[in-house]
């Protein structure tokens, strides 16, 4: 038998809980460009100083061998 | 009906205690007329109890067993010698109950998971005859463990027989040393995965090969970056870390990251270094001792946030005692127990107990670039800046000092322990849902002294461990019943309206307690 098609619709359930988020009583302001701008510029620093450390570590690890060490 | 034995070859099969172990091992050696066996026997007495067998356990011996691992160095470089015939391996297979001769059937059948704690292989070689191990922690006398494990499969009696375990390979002292059979143990764990396979001795041999400049010489080792690249021919995103004693910084980043992976359910390839610097080893780290029921040495403090430096500490130090952690170490038996200081106490030799962690190898899947250093800056500069709501709300928090830990995860896996949790808010569980996550995300969590007892977090933050940039990376955050996602970056929930629960269940899904 063929469905009546408001009644489908009527029986769906929608919800959205990230969309209800806008409606929050309680706003936090958004992070300002210039904020995001100067954390990213940190990272960015820190990660150069990291690379030069790993790529001293690589040169490193050419020189240990590990094994025959027995018990 | 009369029933003819035609096989060419001798098949024993013997039932037996703990204590009987060098008794039937012997025999066989004696029908079989192998001296490697026989070396075997007299060696299985020293081993069983230094390694902490628990005494009352029973056996079951087998002999002829085709051990992958054996056979795969047997046709690539036993076989090759003048004097080396024997193939097949003894199988050892250990139960918690005695098994009857008359019922045995029955009594593998009955209760066979929990009876079953896992086998032990003996192999015909010429110095080191305990090879593969497969064996539950329940098998030894240990303090409680939280580590990482994996379920094998054995066919014992024709019955099928599932355990939980970490598998561990002692060395044969010639073919492979202890940085292979640390591959081998670790690719046997991923092979639970459809991505990876299981690594056999000889394939490490001939990927090694591909990169050094000279001959592959049987059993000398392997250098830290061969490791590395081993690893990455596996298929993994492989991160190496040396540590650096010039600066303390460096050397907290380096305790840091080793934490943070075994809390992930990572396991950890550690170089661990004598004094002199002169001797290194290769163990791999799989998880730490249970901390249920440690003592704190920290207490909760009603004040406002004052810095990073005294309002925060790491998870690994709010204990009395030092974390312990669970090494798996090819010249012992599994589970060896050790400090990040001192991780082989357990050895005989002065040298061995005085070693510390040079470095380390994590096998990180190539998704993940960003790993710990970077994602414990990313949090600290987060904390530092006044827009952020995280710093935000820990500002307005007077609880200190919080307990951090971070953790990589699957989506899948944080979805799945939060939406299980029938405690949590509706709302909160509806928006974790419908979260939009890639595959694996770093996870941080903030917890009050006072709720690490009833296992609770008042924070978490979600952060993407590949994009790049501040403003994508970030991807959930939640302080004390508000939280915000970051799509929408100026909105948080009003705590009385809408999310009821102040603390949620502390995530830890990562490591299996036995």
């Amino acid at each position: 038998m063929k469905k009546n098609k408001t009644e489908d619709i009527n029986t769906l359930h929608y919800y959205n809980p990230i969309e209800e988020l806008k409606d929050a009583k309680e706003q936090t302001p958004a992070m300002p460009i210039e904020e995001i701008l100067r954390i990213n510029d940190i990272m960015e620093k820190f990660e150069k100083e990291v690379s030069i450390r790993e790529s001293d570590a690589e040169l490193k690890a050419q020189t240990i061998t590990i094994g025959g060490f027995k018990a | 009906m009369e029933i003819q034995n035609t096989s060419t070859y001798l098949t024993l099969r013997t039932l037996g205690k703990l204590s009987q172990l060098p008794t039937i091992i012997r025999d066989y050696s004696e029908q079989l007329s192998n001296k490697e066996f026989k070396l075997a026997s007299a060696k299985i007495l020293k081993f069983v109890e230094s390694n902490k067998f628990k005494k009352d356990i029973f056996c079951l011996v087998e002999y002829p067993y085709v051990d992958a691992q054996y056979r795969d160095s047997y046709y690539f470089y036993h076989s090759s010698k003048n004097h080396h015939n024997e193939k097949e391996c003894i199988r050892v297979s250990f139960f918690k109950d005695e098994l009857k001769s008359d019922k045995l059937f029955e009594s593998v059948i009955k209760n066979d998971d929990n009876n079953f704690l896992g086998v032990l292989i003996i192999r015909p070689t010429k110095i080191r005859q305990f090879g593969r191990m497969v064996l539950s922690p329940s098998a030894f006398e240990l303090p409680r463990i939280d580590i990482i494990s994996r379920k094998f499969n054995f066919s014992i009696k024709g019955i099928s027989i599932n355990i939980e375990a970490f598998q561990n390979s002692g060395q044969d002292g010639e073919f492979y040393s202890c940085a292979e059979t640390s591959l081998m143990s670790l690719s046997s764990y991923y092979s639970k995965y459809d991505n990876f396979n299981n690594q056999l001795p000889s394939n490490i041999n001939k990927l090694v090969d591909k990169v050094r400049v000279e001959r592959i010489t049987s059993g000398v080792g392997l250098k830290q970056h061969e490791i590395s690249y081993a690893l990455k021919q596996f298929g993994f995103g492989t991160k190496m870390y040396l540590r650096n004693n010039s600066e303390e910084n460096t050397q907290t980043q380096f305790r840091n990251a080793f934490n943070d992976y075994i809390q992930s359910g990572i396991p950890v390839l550690a170089t661990v270094s004598t004094p002199d610097n002169k001797q290194h080893h290769s163990i791999l780290c799989i998880g730490t001792d249970s901390e249920a029921e440690k003592e704190l040495k920290i207490s909760s403090r009603q004040k406002n946030f004052t810095d990073q430096g005294s309002d925060f500490i790491s998870e690994e130090n709010i204990y009395v005692s030092e974390r312990q952690f669970v090494f798996i170490d090819d010249n012992f038996a599994p589970y060896r127990i050790g400090t990040f200081s001192k991780p082989t106490p357990y050895y005989n030799n002065e040298a061995m107990q005085n070693s510390s962690i040079s470095g380390f190898v994590v096998p990180l899947v190539n998704r993940i670039r960003m790993d710990s250093v970077r994602v414990r800056k990313l949090f600290e500069t987060i904390l530092q800046s006044e827009y952020s709501f995280i710093a935000r709300k820990i500002k307005q928090h007077n609880d200190f000092p919080l307990v951090t830990s971070f953790q990589i995860t699957t989506s899948k896996s944080f979805k799945n322990f939060y939406c299980r949790d029938t405690n949590l808010e509706q709302k909160l569980r509806n928006t974790i849902e419908v979260l939009h996550l890639p595959k694996f995300i770093w996870l941080i969590q903030l917890r009050n002294v006072n709720n690490i007892v009833h296992n609770e977090t008042v924070g978490l933050v979600i952060v993407d461990p590949v994009s790049p940039t501040l403003s994508d990376s970030v991807l959930f955050q939640y302080f004390n019943g508000i939280l915000q996602v970051n799509k929408y970056n100026i909105s948080g929930y009003n705590q009385d309206k809408q999310v009821k629960d102040k603390f949620i269940k502390h995530y830890s899904n990562n490591l299996k307690t036995f």
